[in-house]
């Protein structure tokens, strides 16, 4: 900045002399009130700046933890992933087919009262209800007492959800995907239907379709869709394998579901494994 | 400076090694040097609002008028680089700062008691600068253009001269037009000055 003697006039008094002090002082203020003002501004956008990077640092610090969290413990409870872990476990119940003597693997310690105790058996190893209920076969079929029991052990193997595994609906598929989101299956089957007067049949809409006839209880109808996706998209494969197993029962195809889930229950990585122990068992002789 | 301020990407005092290089950049008043030590003060300027009763909001303040002080001690040289952080420096202001706030404020608290001699002259001259400062800007607004541009610019902004004829801000092409111009403006601006100290009997 510069003198302000250079402004005074050549016999300046000490009065001309007070005011220049006063006026470089007050533009030395200004100067300073300016920057600091300037400084205030870039500060308050270094704050936002400082706080939203810790709200992604925070989300990113959660969805690590999220994810050590599911590798920790939700791979234990793969298994039993289609089911939400709050219902309450399922009550021994008798066997709604005709033969006594079938026994649910699981329910085998109950009977040799004793043998293991409770305090070993382990949280992720238990198999809880099914999170729907099956379709009303009662409904379709008329309420006999064997239509009943086929209703009931339907409702305990009915380990259904969706989104579908390893499937992603895309665009055209929208409608039908919130229809089947919300469990509206009529509306999603009249979507799905509109879909296949539109477009080519793909594995996408076949695998919705079969899914969706499922859950109306239309066995056959189901199983004519899922039956040609057999070992077409591996992502699909394990989720397609258990819907086939339900289509056949639902079918009445008791015997070839039977076989299906004595294979699925034999492999210990596949996600549906314990529901196959417990369809077998419940099935078998 | 600690490793974690060194990575952090929007850490103002990355640029600044040392203490005498942050202080250099205050010197020249350097807006990232000032954010530097504003930032290394803010902690302490929310502790100052909380202890003195000051509003929440306050802190802010508190830093904003302990560094226009900070500024003109190292401006007229009253406060010298030592080898310390500059920081401690405008926090020690910041206590006294938010010190004589309460006090404007009538706040009775305890942390009153224990300073009975509440006379800062550094406060003190710094409220007499404002005035001035505020006496100047109306004086300039009362000069109009373009006086007030031309003293801005070289004054307030800080603006070289020739910066100011090569972006042509004002309608003098040449450096020694535009001095001309700003002398005759600053005797201006002094005599109104000096007749407004009259008026007043100052």
């Amino acid at each position: 900045m510069e003198e302000h003697k250079q402004y005074l006039s050549d016999h300046a008094d000490e009065a001309e002399r007070r005011a220049a002090a006063q006026v470089m002082e007050g533009l030395q203020g200004l100067r300073l009130e300016d920057k600091v003002a300037s400084v205030a501004v870039e500060r308050a956008a270094l704050y936002r700046r400082i706080f939203w990077q810790r709200i992604v640092i925070a989300m990113v610090a959660l969805a690590f933890i999220a994810g050590a969290a599911y590798l920790l413990v939700g791979r234990k409870s793969t298994s039993i992933a289609p089911t939400p872990p709050q219902l309450p476990v399922e009550q021994p119940q008798k066997s709604p087919v005709p033969r006594d003597n079938q026994v649910v693997p699981s329910e085998k310690g109950k009977d040799n009262t004793g043998s293991v105790p409770i305090a070993q058996v382990r949280p992720s190893e238990r198999l809880a209800n099914p999170r729907y209920p099956a379709p009303e076969i009662t409904l379709i079929r008329g309420d006999q007492e064997s239509n009943k029991t086929f209703q009931t052990l339907l409702n305990q193997l009915w380990y259904t959800d969706y989104p579908l595994r390893g499937l992603t609906s895309k665009d055209p598929f929208k409608q039908a995907d919130e229809n089947l989101k919300n469990r509206d299956f009529n509306a999603a089957y009249i979507a799905l239907n509109r879909l296949e007067n539109q477009m080519a049949v793909n594995d996408t809409l076949r695998y919705l379709k079969g899914y969706c006839l499922l859950e109306m209880g239309e066995g056959n109808e189901a199983l004519a869709n899922f039956d040609p996706l057999q070992g077409r998209h591996a992502a699909w494969e394990p989720q397609l394998q258990w819907y086939r197993g339900l289509a056949m029962l639902l079918a009445g195809e008791r015997a070839k579901a039977l076989d299906l889930f004595r294979q699925v229950k034999t492999l210990p990585k596949h996600p549906y494994r314990k529901q196959a122990e417990k369809a077998a068992g419940l099935l078998s002789k | 400076m600690s490793i974690l301020e060194r990575l952090a990407p929007s850490n103002p005092c990355r640029q600044f090694d040392d203490n005498e290089r942050l202080f250099q950049a205050l010197k020249k008043l350097d807006n990232r040097a000032i954010l530097c030590v504003q930032t290394k003060a803010m902690p302490s300027a929310r502790k100052f609002a909380q202890q003195y009763g000051l509003l929440p909001d306050s802190a802010d303040e508190v830093l904003n008028q302990s560094t226009l002080i900070f500024l003109r001690k190292i401006q007229d040289g009253g406060y010298q680089f030592q080898g310390h952080a500059p920081s401690t420096y405008l926090v020690e202001i910041m206590r006294r700062v938010a010190l004589m706030m309460t006090r404007t404020q009538g706040k009775q608290h305890e942390a009153l008691e224990n300073h009975h001699d509440l006379h800062d002259p550094d406060v003190e001259v710094a409220q007499q600068q404002r005035e001035s400062a505020d006496l100047v800007r109306q004086f300039l607004a009362q000069m109009g253009e373009p006086c007030e541009t031309v003293i801005r610019l070289q004054h307030i902004d800080g603006y070289s001269d020739d910066e100011v004829v090569r972006q042509g801000w004002t309608r003098y092409t040449t450096t020694d037009s535009l001095k001309i111009k700003r002398s005759d403006c600053m005797k201006k601006l002094i005599q109104i000055a000096q007749q407004w100290r009259s008026t007043n009997n100052i």
